[in-house]
C-alpha cells in the first residue's frame, strides 16, 4: 500500500518537472536584474536541484510495482480538432524517466557550473542567460514528458526558440546573431517535417496520444488497407512510412544530421554551458528520443528504418572526417557530437533501441563533460579556442585535464570499463547481427551501418586524441597556454561528477553473458516491447569479436592520433597536408556544405526576398521611383505599385476588374 | 402576418444594450463639466460587458420574421465582438488621452460599430445584413477620420469612405438580383435556390456580387487594396478595433452567406463558387504574407497581416461548405476570430504605445518603423513581453491562441479535401514567422538608438494588454472551454 | 401590343438614365455632374412609375432630386472649386481598367438575366406601391431593417459632426 501511497503523491508532483524551471525562468526573466547575481544564482540552481530531486523520486517508483510501471499525470482536454482531442497529460515511463535524470542532473550540474562560467557578464545579462536556460529545461521537460505528440511538438519548438535566445545570446555580435538565425531557420525546416508526420498521425489513429497510438500501432498488419480518411487506399506501410519519414526529418533538423546538420557546429556561437547542455547532452537528442518514442510506428515501416540507419551511419562517418582538420576546441566537439548522434540514429534506426537510448545517456555525461572542459579550458586562456595555440595544458589546469582525459578515453571507447565503448559497440553489434523488420526488406543496411560505423569510430578515436594531445600535451605552444590557470571549483566541480557517471554508466551497457549484463537493455524492455514485438528483432548470439574488432580499431586509431599529435609520428601531419593540400583544405572547409547550401538554396532564396524587398520598397516610397526603367524586370513591380499607388480610383477600377473576373469565371463555368 | 412578440425584442437585447451605450456616451459629453473623460472609457467596457452577458442568455430562435437569428453563433460573435469593444476602448483611453484627444462621441462610435457587428451576427436577411453593415462602416469611418493631424489620416479616412461605399454598392446591387431570381432576401429563401430553373445564373451573380461586397470588408484579395493604406493612417487604436471588430462581424455573416449559396448552387465542391472561393482564400493567404515580408512599419506588416489572416478564415468559410466537415469548420473560424481579436488588438496597442505623440507636422515617415521597437527589451521588457505574445499568437507558435486556431482551420481544411490549400496556409504561416518573429528580434536583438522614448503607458493600458496576454495564453492552453463554445456556436448553422 | 409599347416608355425613360449617370461621371464641371444626376434621378422616377411603384417614384424625386440635390450643390458652392482644378482631369489607363471592368460585370449580368428567360412573376396585388401597402411591409416584414435605419441615421448624424468638426 505504502507503495501505491507514493505513487500518488508522485503523479502530479511530474508537473513540478516542468513548472519549477518555468518559475525559475519568470522570476529571473522579470525581476533578475533588481535581484543581483547572488539571488539569481540561488533560484535558477534551486529550482534545477528541486527538479531532479523530484526526477530521482518518481524515477525510484517505476522500480516498485509491476514490471511495467508508469507514471501518469492526466491532464483535462486541451484542445478538440473534430472527433480528434488532445489532452496535456505527462507520462513517465521508464524512457522519459531516464530523460529526465539527464536532463535534471546534467542540466543542474551545468546551471552549477554557468554561475560561475557567466560571472563576467553585467547583472542583465547574468540573469538573462540564466533565465534562458531555465526556460530551455523547462521545454526540454515538456518534450520528454508530453503524453503526446502535441505536447511533445510544443516542448520541441519550445527548445528550438530556447536555443535561438542562447546562441544568439551576445546578439550585439553580428556573426552570432546569424548563427542563431541560421540554427533557427535549419531547424524550422525539419518542423516542417514533424508537424508532416504529426498530421499524418492524426489522421491515421485520430489521436496523438502515445498508449493510445501504441494499442491502435499494435493491432495492425503492415499490408492492411486503409479505408477511410486522406489516405484511403494506401496500406499501412506507406502510410506510416510517410509519417515517420516526416518524423525524422524533424529529427534530422534537431537531431543535426545530414543534410542539416550545418547549424550545430556554429551553435558554439553560444556560451560554451550551453554548448555543452543543449547542443550536446539534451535537446540534439530530441530526434533520437523522438524516435524511440514513436518505435512502434517505425517498426511497421522498415523503410523508415532503413532510412534512419542509413542517415545515422553516413552521418557519423561524414562529420568525423570534418573533425579531423578543424582547429577550433569546441568545433572539434561540435562535430563529434554530429557524429555520435549519428550513432544513436544506428541504434534506434536498426532496432536496438536500448541500445541508441544508452549512448543518449552515456554521451550526454561525457560530451558535456568535455564540453565544460572546453569552456574551462577558454577561461583559462583567455577565450581562446585555437587548440594549435595550446598544449601543455596537464600541468596548468590538473582537474580539467584529468576529466578530459576520462571522458576522451570514455568517447573513444579504448579502455573497456569505461561508458562508451559499450554502448557505442553494443550499437554496431546490433547493426551486424539484427534480424528484423528491415534486415528482412534491407539486407545490406546492418553491415553497411556496420561498416560505416567502425570507420567513424576510428574516426573519433584519432581526432579526439588529436584534440587531446594538441590542448594537454606536449609544452606550451603560447604565452597564455604558458599562464593559463585552473578554473574555480565550482567550474570542475561538475566536471568530475561529470567524469565520474561517465566511467560508471558503462554498468548499464555490460554485455548479455556478464554479470550485470544488459542491465539498461532489461530496464528499457517494456517501453520498446511493442517494436520489438511487431519489428521481429530476434535476439542474437552474444559473440564477442565485433567488440575485439571495434576495440583494436579504437586502439590503433586512438594511438595514432596521440602518436601524430604529441608523439613520435609528428612530422606526419605536415606532410599529409604538403601532399594533399587540397584535400587538407577540403575538410577545414568542411567539405563546403555550408558554401554549397549558399548557392542551392540561401542564394535563390536571396534573389527571391531581394525581388520582394524592391517590390515593397517601391511600394513604400512609390512617388520617388516613378523614373522607373523600361526594363522587363521591373514590370512586375510596376505592376504592383500601379495597383497599390494610394491612388482611390485605382483601388475601385481594380474591385470592378476583379468583380468582373469572378463572375465571368463563375457564370461561365458551373452558373448553367 | 407576422406580429412583434418579447422574443423578438428580448433577442435584439445585446445590440439595444450597444446602441443604449452609445447614446449614453454622447450624452456624458452633453452633461460633462469637469473635464474629465476617464470614466468614459470604463463606461465602455460596462454596456461591453453587460452586452456580452446577456448574448448568454439569449433564448435561441428566428425573430423579426425570420430576418434575425439568435443562436450560439449569433452569440459568440456577439461576446467576440464585445471582448474586443472593451479591449480596444481601454486601449484608445489611453492613446487619445495623450493626445488630448478623448471625447465621448469617440467611445459612442465605437458603441455603435459594436452594435451594428452584433447586428451582423444576427442577420439572417440581407436586407438587415445590410443595414447592419452600413452602421459598422459609418461608425468605423468616422472613427478613421478621428484626430485627423497631418495628411495620412484625413486620406485613409476618405479612402475609406470611398471604397466602403463601392462596396455596399456591390452588396446591394448583389442583393436586388438575388431578389430577382429568388423573391426573397431572406437567406433561408436563398437557400431554396432560383424561383425558376433559368435564374440560376442569376442567383449566382447575385451572389457572387454579395460575396463581392463582403469580401471588401474583411479584406480578402483582390478586395484588399484600401486595407494598408486605411489602416496605416487611420488612428491606432481605431485600427485595432477595425482589424479584430469589423473582421469577426464581416467573416460571420460570410459564413451564414456562403453557407446559403452553397445550399443554392446545389453545394458541389467542384461547381464554380467554391472554386472562386478558394482562388480568393489562396490568393489572399499569399499576397498577404508576401507583402508583409518587406514592410519596415509595423503598422503597416500588422495591416497585410491582417489580410492573410483573412486568407486563412476564408480557408476556414470555405471548408464549411461540406457538410461533414461543417462544424469542425465553423467552430475553427469562430475560435479563430477570437484569438486574432485578442492577439491583433494587443499588437496594435503596443504599437500605439510606442508612436509619437502626433502633434501636426510631428509625424515622421517612419511614425512605426522597427527600429522604434529596436532594445523596448531593455527600455520596457514588459511591453516587449507583451508584444512577443501577440507576435508568437499570430505567426501561430504553441502554446498560443494563434496556434490552435491554424490547427483547428487547416484540420478543417484537410477534412475536406484541400489538402493543397492547407499546405499553402501551412507554408505561408512559415513565412509569417519570419516577419512577426523579426519585431522579436528587434525587440530583444537590437540595441536601442539613442533618444528613443519610452512610450506612452498608463494603468488602463496595461490593464488591457494584461487581459490581452491572458486571453492569448488561456485561449493557447486552456483552449477547451472556449472551443466547446465555438462548437455549440457552429453546431447550429445550417 | 401592350408589351410593345411598355417597352418603348421603358426605353424613353431608360437610355436618357444611361446617358446621363454616364455624364455624372464624366463631367468636368461639378455643377454640370450634379445637374446631370437630377436628370438621372428624374428618369429613374420614370421608370418606377412604369413599374406603378408610384410611392418610390415620388419619393425618388422629392427627397433626391429635392432634398439631397439641393445639399450636394451647396456643398459644391461652398468647396469653390476653381477651373484650373478641374482641366487637368484626363482619361488615366486606370479609368480604363475601371470601365472594361464596370462593363464585363454589366455584360455578365445582362447575359445572365437574358439566360434566366421569361420570369413568370405572380401578379402582383391591386394595392401594390401604395402607401398602405409599402407601410404594411415596412411594419411587419421588413421592421428590423426599418427601425435598424433609425441607428443608421443617428450613427451618420454623429459621423458627420464628427468628421465635420476642425479638431479634436
Amino acid at each position: 500500500m505504502a507503495h501505491s501511497d507514493a505513487i500518488q503523491v508522485a503523479q502530479p508532483l511530474l508537473w513540478a518537472l516542468i513548472l519549477l524551471p518555468a518559475a525559475g525562468a519568470l522570476v529571473n526573466g522579470f525581476f533578475g536584474r533588481r535581484l543581483g547575481k547572488g539571488n539569481v544564482a540561488l533560484i535558477a540552481v534551486g529550482v534545477m536541484v528541486a527538479a531532479f530531486a523530484v526526477a530521482v523520486f518518481a524515477f525510484f517508483q517505476l522500480f516498485h510495482g509491476e514490471h511495467g510501471t508508469v507514471l501518469r499525470a492526466p491532464g483535462d482536454v486541451w484542445f478538440r480538432v473534430g472527433n480528434t482531442s488532445v489532452s496535456f497529460g505527462l507520462l513517465f515511463d521508464r524512457l522519459s524517466g531516464t530523460l529526465s535524470l539527464v536532463v535534471t542532473g546534467v542540466g543542474a550540474l551545468i546551471h552549477v557550473y554557468s554561475t560561475s562560467y557567466m560571472s563576467h557578464e553585467d547583472d542583465f545579462g547574468y540573469a538573462r542567460f540564466l533565465t534562458y536556460l531555465n526556460l530551455f529545461v523547462a521545454a526540454m521537460m515538456t518534450l520528454v514528458l508530453g503524453d503526446n505528440l502535441a505536447l511533445t511538438f510544443m516542448g520541441w519548438e519550445g527548445v528550438g526558440l530556447a536555443s535561438y535566445l542562447l546562441i544568439g545570446f551576445w546578439y550585439t555580435d553580428k556573426q552570432k546573431a546569424f548563427c542563431g538565425r541560421k540554427a533557427f531557420i535549419t531547424n524550422r525546416v525539419g518542423d516542417f517535417g514533424f508537424l508532416i508526420g504529426f498530421f499524418a498521425v492524426l489522421s491515421l489513429f485520430g489521436t496523438g496520444d502515445y498508449a493510445q497510438l501504441t494499442q491502435m500501432a499494435g493491432k495492425l498488419q503492415g499490408g492492411q488497407l486503409i479505408a477511410t480518411g486522406p489516405f484511403a487506399g494506401w496500406t499501412v506501410t506507406a502510410a506510416l512510412t510517410l509519417a515517420t519519414l516526416g518524423f525524422f526529418v524533424g529529427c534530422t533538423g534537431k537531431s543535426a544530421q545530414l543534410p542539416l546538420y550545418v547549424w550545430l557546429p556554429d551553435a558554439m556561437a553560444g556560451p560554451t554551458p550551453v554548448s555543452a547542455l543543449i547542443h550536446a547532452a539534451t535537446m540534439v537528442t530530441a530526434g533520437v528520443y523522438l524516435v524511440a518514442r514513436t518505435s512502434f510506428l517505425f517498426a511497421l515501416a522498415p523503410a523508415s528504418m532503413a532510412v534512419v540507419t542509413t542517415v545515422g551511419a553516413a552521418t557519423a562517418l561524414f562529420s568525423a572526417l570534418i573533425a579531423f582538420a578543424q582547429y577550433d576546441i569546441k568545433k572539434v566537439l561540435a562535430y563529434s557530437t554530429v557524429s555520435q548522434l549519428g550513432f544513436m540514429f544506428i541504434g534506434v534506426g536498426s532496432g536496438a533501441y536500448f541500445a541508441g537510448v544508452l549512448h543518449l545517456v552515456t554521451h550526454a555525461f561525457f560530451k558535456a563533460c568535455l564540453f565544460l572542459g572546453a569552456g574551462s579550458v577558454m577561461h583559462g586562456m583567455h577565450e581562446d579556442t585555437d587548440i594549435r595555440n595550446m598544449g601543455g595544458l596537464r600541468k596548468k589546469m590538473p582537474w580539467t585535464h584529468l576529466t578530459f582525459l576520462v571522458s576522451t578515453i570514455a568517447i573513444t571507447g579504448f579502455v573497456v570499463p569505461l561508458s562508451g565503448f559499450f554502448s557505442k559497440d553494443a550499437i554496431l553489434a546490433n547493426a551486424l547481427f539484427a534480424h528484423n523488420a528491415m534486415s528482412d526488406a534491407y539486407p545490406w543496411v546492418g553491415p553497411l551501418a556496420y561498416v560505416l560505423g567502425s570507420l567513424a569510430a576510428a574516426g573519433t578515436a584519432f581526432y579526439m586524441m588529436r584534440l587531446y594531445a594538441l590542448t594537454f600535451a606536449g609544452e606550451p605552444r603560447t604565452e597564455a597556454a604558458r599562464h593559463a590557470h585552473e578554473s574555480s571549483p565550482v567550474m570542475w566541480v561538475p566536471l568530475a561528477v561529470l567524469a565520474f557517471l561517465a566511467v560508471v554508466a558503462a554498468v548499464l551497457g555490460l554485455p548479455g553473458n556478464w554479470a550485470l549484463g544488459e542491465l539498461f537493455g532489461r530496464f528499457t524492455h517494456p517501453v520498446f516491447a511493442q517494436a520489438i514485438a511487431t519489428a521481429h528483432v530476434e535476439e542474437h548470439a552474444a559473440t564477442a569479436w565485433p567488440f575485439i574488432v571495434a576495440w583494436l580499431v579504437a586502439l590503433v586509431a586512438g594511438g595514432l592520433g596521440y602518436a601524430m599529435f604529441a608523439g613520435n609520428l609528428k612530422s606526419i601531419p605536415a606532410r599529409f597536408v604538403e601532399v594533399f593540400p587540397a584535400l587538407t583544405r577540403f575538410a577545414q572547409d568542411k567539405f563546403r556544405v555550408d558554401e554549397l547550401y549558399q548557392w542551392l538554396i540561401i542564394r535563390p532564396l536571396q534573389v527571391i526576398s531581394r525581388f520582394l524587398w524592391k517590390v515593397g520598397d517601391a511600394l513604400l516610397i512609390d512617388g520617388l521611383l516613378v523614373n522607373g526603367t523600361a526594363r522587363a524586370a521591373m514590370a512586375f513591380a510596376r505592376l504592383f505599385r500601379t495597383l497599390q499607388n494610394g491612388d482611390v480610383q485605382r483601388y475601385a477600377a481594380l474591385m470592378a476588374v476583379a468583380v468582373g473576373v469572378i463572375l465571368w469565371t463563375v457564370l461561365g463555368r458551373g452558373g448553367n | 402576418m407576422p406580429t412583434v412578440s418579447s422574443q423578438d425584442v428580448l433577442a435584439l437585447a445585446p445590440v439595444a444594450i450597444l446602441a443604449l451605450g452609445g447614446i449614453a456616451l454622447l450624452l456624458s459629453e452633453v452633461f460633462l463639466t469637469s473635464g474629465k473623460r476617464g470614466y468614459q472609457a470604463f463606461l465602455t467596457v460596462l454596456f461591453a460587458a453587460t452586452a456580452g452577458l446577456t448574448a448568454f442568455g439569449a433564448t435561441p430562435g428566428k425573430v423579426f420574421a425570420g430576418q434575425a437569428t439568435a443562436d450560439a453563433f449569433s452569440a459568440f460573435v456577439t461576446i467576440t465582438v464585445s471582448f474586443g469593444l472593451a479591449l480596444a476602448a481601454l486601449v484608445s483611453a489611453s492613446w487619445l488621452d495623450a493626445r488630448g484627444a478623448e471625447r465621448g462621441e469617440f467611445y459612442a462610435l465605437s458603441l455603435f460599430a459594436a452594435s451594428g457587428m452584433s447586428l451582423l451576427g444576427m442577420a439572417s436577411d440581407l436586407l438587415v445584413a445590410f443595414v447592419a453593415i452600413e452602421i459598422m462602416s459609418l461608425s468605423t469611418y468616422a472613427l478613421a477620420a478621428w484626430m485627423r493631424r497631418g495628411k495620412k489620416p484625413a486620406e485613409a479616412a476618405f479612402k475609406y469612405f470611398i471604397l466602403g461605399a463601392f462596396s455596399s454598392a456591390l452588396l446591394l446591387y448583389g442583393t436586388s438580383l438575388v431578389f430577382g431570381a429568388t423573391g426573397s432576401t431572406l437567406l433561408s429563401d436563398v437557400a431554396r435556390g432560383p424561383l425558376q430553373a433559368g435564374g440560376s445564373a442569376l442567383l449566382s451573380a447575385g451572389l457572387v456580387l454579395v460575396a463581392a461586397g463582403l469580401a471588401f470588408k474583411v479584406a480578402a484579395v483582390p478586395f484588399h487594396v484600401w486595407t494598408p493604406d486605411v489602416y496605416e493612417g487611420a488612428p491606432t487604436p481605431v485600427t485595432a478595433f477595425m482589424a479584430a471588430g469589423v473582421k469577426t462581424a464581416a467573416f460571420a455573416i460570410l459564413a451564414r452567406t456562403v453557407l446559403a449559396a452553397y445550399a443554392a448552387t446545389g453545394g458541389a465542391a467542384d461547381s464554380a463558387f467554391p472554386r472562386v472561393l478558394a482562388v480568393l482564400a489562396l490568393l489572399t493567404m499569399l499576397v498577404g504574407n508576401l507583402f508583409a515580408v518587406p514592410q519596415r512599419s509595423v503598422k503597416r506588416m500588422l495591416a497585410y497581416s491582417s489580410i492573410a489572416h483573412a486568407g486563412y478564415l476564408l480557408l476556414g468559410v470555405l471548408a464549411a461548405g461540406l457538410p461533414a466537415v461543417r462544424e469542425r469548420a465553423l467552430s475553427g473560424v469562430l475560435f479563430y476570430l477570437a484569438s486574432y481579436t485578442a492577439s491583433a488588438i494587443g499588437a496594435f496597442a503596443v504599437v500605439g504605445a510606442l508612436e509619437s505623440n502626433g502633434q501636426p507636422g510631428d509625424e515622421p515617415a517612419d511614425a512605426w518603423d522597427l527600429e522604434r521597437l529596436a532594445g523596448l527589451s531593455r527600455r520596457r521588457p514588459l511591453l516587449a513581453f507583451a508584444m512577443t505574445v501577440f507576435m508568437l499568437s499570430l505567426a501561430g507558435v504553441p502554446p498560443t491562441a494563434g496556434f490552435v486556431a491554424k490547427l483547428l482551420v487547416f484540420q478543417a481544411a484537410v477534412g475536406a479535401q484541400y489538402l493543397a490549400l492547407a499546405v499553402v496556409g501551412v507554408l505561408t504561416s512559415a513565412l509569417g514567422a519570419y516577419y512577426y518573429l523579426r519585431v522579436v528580434v528587434y525587440m530583444y536583438m537590437r540595441p536601442a538608438a539613442e533618444g528613443e522614448p519610452a512610450g506612452v503607458t498608463s494603468p488602463v493600458l496595461s490593464v488591457a494588454l494584461a487581459v490581452a496576454v491572458a486571453a492569448v495564453v488561456v485561449l493557447g492552453i486552456g483552449s477547451e472551454p472556449v472551443a466547446s463554445l465555438a462548437r455549440a456556436a457552429a453546431a447550429v448553422v445550417r | 401590343m401592350a408589351d410593345r409599347a411598355e417597352l418603348w416608355i421603358f426605353l424613353l425613360f431608360a437610355i436618357p438614365l444611361v446617358i446621363a449617370a454616364a455624364g455624372v461621371v464624366a463631367a468636368r464641371n461639378p455643377v454640370n455632374a450634379a445637374m446631370s444626376l437630377v436628370a438621372a434621378f428624374f428618369f429613374l422616377a420614370g421608370i418606377y412609375v412604369l413599374l406603378v411603384a408610384h410611392l418610390v417614384a415620388f419619393l425618388q424625386i422629392l427627397v433626391y432630386a429635392g432634398a439631397i440635390m439641393v445639399v450636394f450643390l451647396f456643398v459644391i458652392m461652398l468647396l469653390q472649386l476653381h477651373d484650373q482644378d478641374m482641366q487637368d482631369a484626363k482619361l488615366k489607363a486606370m479609368q480604363w481598367g475601371g470601365i472594361i471592368g464596370a462593363s464585363g460585370v454589366l455584360t455578365v449580368v445582362a447575359l445572365a438575366i437574358q439566360q434566366a428567360g421569361e420570369i413568370h412573376w405572380k401578379a402582383v396585388p391591386e394595392s401594390f406601391g401604395t402607401v398602405k401597402a409599402v407601410g404594411m411591409l415596412l411594419f411587419t416584414q421588413y421592421l428590423l431593417p426599418f427601425e435598424a435605419t433609425s441607428l443608421l441615421l443617428l450613427v451618420a448624424i454623429v459621423g458627420a459632426v464628427v468628421v465635420a468638426k476642425q479638431r479634436i
